[in-house]
């Protein structure tokens, strides 16, 4: 549940934040995913690339869509992919990795600040 | 513990994220964009793919209007704007031309002035230093100071400058054109400068090529006798522009031919660039008893590079004074081929020998001084600080003489420490070509239009005009140095002033013809007159086919109609081959050849000598011609830059002198003759379209598909462009299209009480790859089909796929 939360708000603040910020403020809507609720670090780093990259993956495949791919085959093609559904894979694959990163940064970041615990499934 | 995985998780992810936010480069695969910025679907290329062309996001903030203009969109994009003054008419254009075509526009003057090392770092360097020292930048500084002399110059141009700087205000990342993305730079503000640097820049592409050098290396090594034989100023048997009964009415202005001059002895390893073979125009006038309905009927198509975007972007502008259609080259104001309510026009390339080139004997290595007359002049320097993207600024120090830059010096090529080439070109001349332009878009008729033509100094063009009263004429115009009888032909003494140019040919004697007796008028850049001209000109790349077909049909033709000339614009009869393969299968041996040999040899035979698209024998034509053309002009294959004799004169080779020495070729033994030539060049074409064959498996030799016609985007990169566009014609023949060039707007105009036009041009109005208006009207124009032209004289209401665009100062 805590996982889906979080995964829906990453989702949320990346859309949010993409409006009027330049690409890389996902790494902010996931570091701050990454903060709230206490979980597990892989969970966070899940969590992050989910919710980023599920984001960029329906932006990107809905614009592939409504524009009959005209520009995301030219675009894979300059990358010489071998069809636009690779490239629409980088992409998603591309914000996936920022967003687990950031949102693991911000578990990490979330740790400074707890005591110290016993060491245990929960760490 | 922890702060270390904090850290260590937080210099990954910034990481990440400073490499994917700029370019990176990777050996063997070259520059890779930025990925993060490029990829975000929010901000990055999947922005610029449009669903509906017309889904215009044009923002009417902080717009410096002083009333409200209306703009009608056509659905193939073609915008007419509908303004109440001058200023708010050209802000607009420029706006919008802004807003289709920016990169482009933007890239045009990177390249004209020599910048392009600032997008894509060293590999451009080599090119931009020509650009510069050619003096390009130096001409547009010189016309712009010319311009700025008379107050109200400026005002349209700025206008214009306002108008696509309006457009760049308003952009962020995300609505930049894709270019800049992939490329990773930004748009610049733009200034009437770089107006005026784009008519240069046309300038170079259309005069900026000589033989000069060439010309000077082949009397030395083949004997002047010989080079006379195989290139003469103006050949037997051509068709020129001003038609040979025309009487010239005038006294010419005397030049005086110095005793005892002399031809350079230098050789010149270092050569410019010369224009493409093939780069030219036609156009022609009918006058009303000419045409079925009584009018006056023009048409136009010029030849240039490919490109896509194209280089055309089309609309009609409207205003107090002003009511035109046509198109022009994103960047310049107005409108520069088309049709008024009163006059259509047409230019063609009217190529001169207006650019020379003067060996300079400098006094040391500093280069302060140089020879002229017995005394030591001061030299001047100009700077030219070429920004390289990724390494160090770049000082170029070019020496200028009163002749022009020096281009060619001991900075440019190891073995060229003794050159010292100094330029003296018109394109160097303040001028004023942009206000002929706004004239242009005004007059009314050819009296009107005789007095704004002094304006027109370089490139030299022939006006081709059909009015609405019923007038035609063509005026061949430009800025013409006066020469002695081969004056400029060859490197000349810069230290000598005999060799100096003596003025300019006043402008009241250009040639030009109004309403002749034949009913019409027509050119194809072949020569502009006989040899009875009183003055001395020169040039050889004249045009010797497109010509005689044109005036041929012209002839024939009576009750023309816009249908025939839609014909004849995309008429691919080849006249090269019809004059020169018969003498080529007649010497041919056939006795040797093999059945299938023999095939190929009756197709050629039976051939009409069409190059439409679908079949094969042009293909077989063209690669025996290129091989004939190769072995017979082998003896030209030398380590010095030297120029090959002309088509025209290769056939009146075989023709009519089938004992020239051209035949032996130079590295055999034995003596050849015509036949053999023949016969070995015919064997090898068989093998070179065999060997066509195994590269394509899956494709018959078809013309188009072994011509290759192309629209390659401006970076060159492959998915923007189009490859094997299946049109016919080739250079020498109407249809021009060649594999790079071509006819790159076609213009067919009715001036008739109610005026009606057709036009075309392989692209689309869009300068978006992302957008289906990219290449609108390619697949039309390759089947030469046109559009119809709507000419609104106000802002029609209610027509179905029309978008109204209402632009209003932004503040209201």
């Amino acid at each position: 549940m805590k996982f889906l939360i979080k995964l829906i708000l990453i989702s949320i603040l990346t859309y949010a934040f993409e409006q009027f910020l330049p690409w890389w403020s996902i790494a902010i809507a996931a570091f701050l995913g990454g903060i709230i609720f206490k979980t597990r670090g892989i969970n966070a780093f899940l969590a992050g690339a989910l919710g980023v990259g599920l984001v960029w993956l329906w932006v990107a495949w809905r614009i592939d869509y409504e524009t009959n791919s005209i520009l995301t085959i030219k675009i894979a093609g300059i990358f010489q992919l071998e069809n636009k559904n690779l490239l629409i894979a980088i992409t998603v694959l591309l914000g996936s990795l920022i967003g687990a990163f950031s949102a693991w940064t911000g578990y990490n970041f979330r740790s400074l600040f707890e005591k110290k615990q016993r060491k245990g499934y929960y760490s | 513990m922890r702060f270390l995985k904090f850290l260590f998780s937080f210099i990954i992810t910034a990481g990440l994220i400073v490499f994917l936010n700029q370019k990176a480069a990777i050996t063997g695969l070259g520059d890779i964009p930025p990925l993060g910025k490029l990829l975000d679907p929010f901000h990055g290329f999947w922005q610029n793919a449009e669903k509906d062309p017309l889904d215009l996001k044009i923002s009417l903030e902080q717009l410096k209007l002083s009333d409200e203009v209306q703009v009608l969109y056509e659905k193939n994009l073609i915008p007419h704007i509908y303004a109440n003054n001058e200023y708010d008419l050209y802000f607009t254009q420029g706006y919008l031309t802004a807003y289709h075509r920016l990169w482009q526009m933007e890239f045009l003057c990177y390249l004209a002035s020599g910048r392009v090392s600032e997008i894509l770092g060293k590999v451009a360097l080599n090119f931009d230093r020509i650009q510069r020292r050619k003096g390009l930048a130096y001409g547009a500084e010189n016309s712009l100071k010319e311009l700025e002399r008379e107050k109200g110059n400026l005002r349209f141009i700025q206008a214009y400058s306002d108008g696509v700087n309006a457009y760049i205000s308003q952009l962020k990342y995300k609505s930049y054109p894709i270019e800049y993305k992939i490329l990773n730079y930004q748009p610049e503000e733009w200034t009437p400068f770089k107006n005026v640097l784009l008519l240069k820049y046309m300038a170079d592409d259309l005069s900026g090529s000589d033989y000069d050098l060439q010309n000077t290396n082949m009397v030395q090594i083949f004997g002047k006798e010989r080079f006379d034989f195989l290139f003469p100023d103006v050949p037997e048997g051509i068709d020129p522009i001003i038609p040979s009964d025309v009487k010239w009415n005038f006294d010419p202005v005397e030049v005086t031919t110095p005793e005892n001059f002399s031809i350079q002895s230098k050789f010149s390893p270092v050569i410019p660039e010369n224009i493409e073979d093939g780069i030219g125009s036609n156009n022609w006038a009918l006058s009303p008893r000419k045409t079925k309905n009584g009018n006056a009927i023009l048409c136009n198509d010029p030849h240039l590079r490919f490109s896509i975007p194209s280089i055309w972007f089309a609309q009609q502008l409207k205003a107090p004074g002003i009511n035109t259609f046509g198109v022009t080259i994103p960047g310049l104001p107005g409108v520069l081929l088309g049709f008024n309510d009163s006059i259509a026009w047409g230019l063609t390339n009217a190529p001169r020998d207006v650019r020379d080139w003067y060996q300079i004997t400098l006094k040391d290595g500093e280069k302060e001084e140089y020879l002229y007359d017995g005394k030591w002049l001061k030299t001047q320097k100009r700077i030219e600080k070429i920004k390289i993207k990724g390494g160090k600024m770049y000082n170029d120090t070019v020496i200028y003489t009163h002749y022009g830059p020096i281009v060619y010096d001991d900075t440019c090529e190891d073995d060229s420490s003794k050159m010292n080439f100094a330029l003296r070109w018109t394109a160097h001349l303040p001028s004023k070509e942009i206000m002929m332009v706004y004239h242009l878009n005004r007059t009314k008729n050819i009296n009107e239009l005789e007095k704004i033509l002094i304006d027109f100094e370089c490139p030299p063009q022939n006006l081709a005009i059909a009015t609405r009263q019923g007038d035609i004429g063509i005026f061949i115009e430009g800025k013409f140095p006066l020469k002695w009888k081969e004056q400029g032909k060859f490197l000349m003494d810069g230290s000598d002033p005999k060799y100096e140019w003596q003025g300019y040919i006043p402008d009241e004697h250009d040639a030009k013809v109004i309403n002749p007796k034949r009913g019409f008028i027509s050119s194809s850049n072949q020569h502009p007159f006989t040899e009875d001209y009183p003055y001395y000109y020169y040039n050889n790349t004249e045009e010797y086919f497109r010509n005689r077909r044109i005036n041929d049909k012209l002839s024939a033709l009576m009750d023309i109609t816009i249908d025939e000339m839609m014909q004849l614009q995309n008429d691919t009869y080849h006249l090269l081959a019809a004059e020169a393969l018969p003498v080529m299968l007649d010497s041919l041996d056939t006795a040797i050849l093999t059945n299938n040999q023999l095939k190929i040899y009756n197709d050629l035979r039976n051939w009409d000598f069409s190059t439409e698209p679908e079949l094969v024998s042009p293909s077989y034509f063209e690669a025996w011609w290129n091989k004939l053309y190769d072995f017979l002009w082998d003896e030209f294959d030398q380590d010095v830059p030297l120029v090959k004799p002309n088509d025209y004169i290769t056939i009146n080779i075989l023709n009519n002198h089938p004992l020239d020495s051209a035949f032996d070729m130079v590295n055999t033994s034995e003596k050849e003759k015509i036949k053999d030539i023949l016969t070995m060049s015919y064997l090898a074409t068989i093998d070179s379209i065999s060997n066509w064959k195994d590269q394509h498996p899956d494709d018959e030799p078809v013309w188009y598909k072994f011509k290759n016609t192309r629209l390659m985007h401006m970076t060159d990169l492959r998915p923007f462009s189009m490859l094997q566009i299946p049109t016919g014609g080739n250079k020498h023949i109407v249809s021009a299209n060649g594999p790079t060039w071509g006819a790159s707007w076609r213009l067919i105009v009715e001036m008739g009480e109610q005026i009606r036009a057709y036009g075309i041009y392989p692209g689309g109005q869009s300068g978006n790859p992302g957008s289906p208006a990219y290449d609108t009207f390619v697949e039309d124009w390759a089947s030469g089909e046109y559009f119809e032209i709507n000419y609104w004289q106000d802002p029609v209401k209610n027509l179905e796929d029309i978008k109204m665009v209402r632009f209003h100062n932004g503040s209201k």
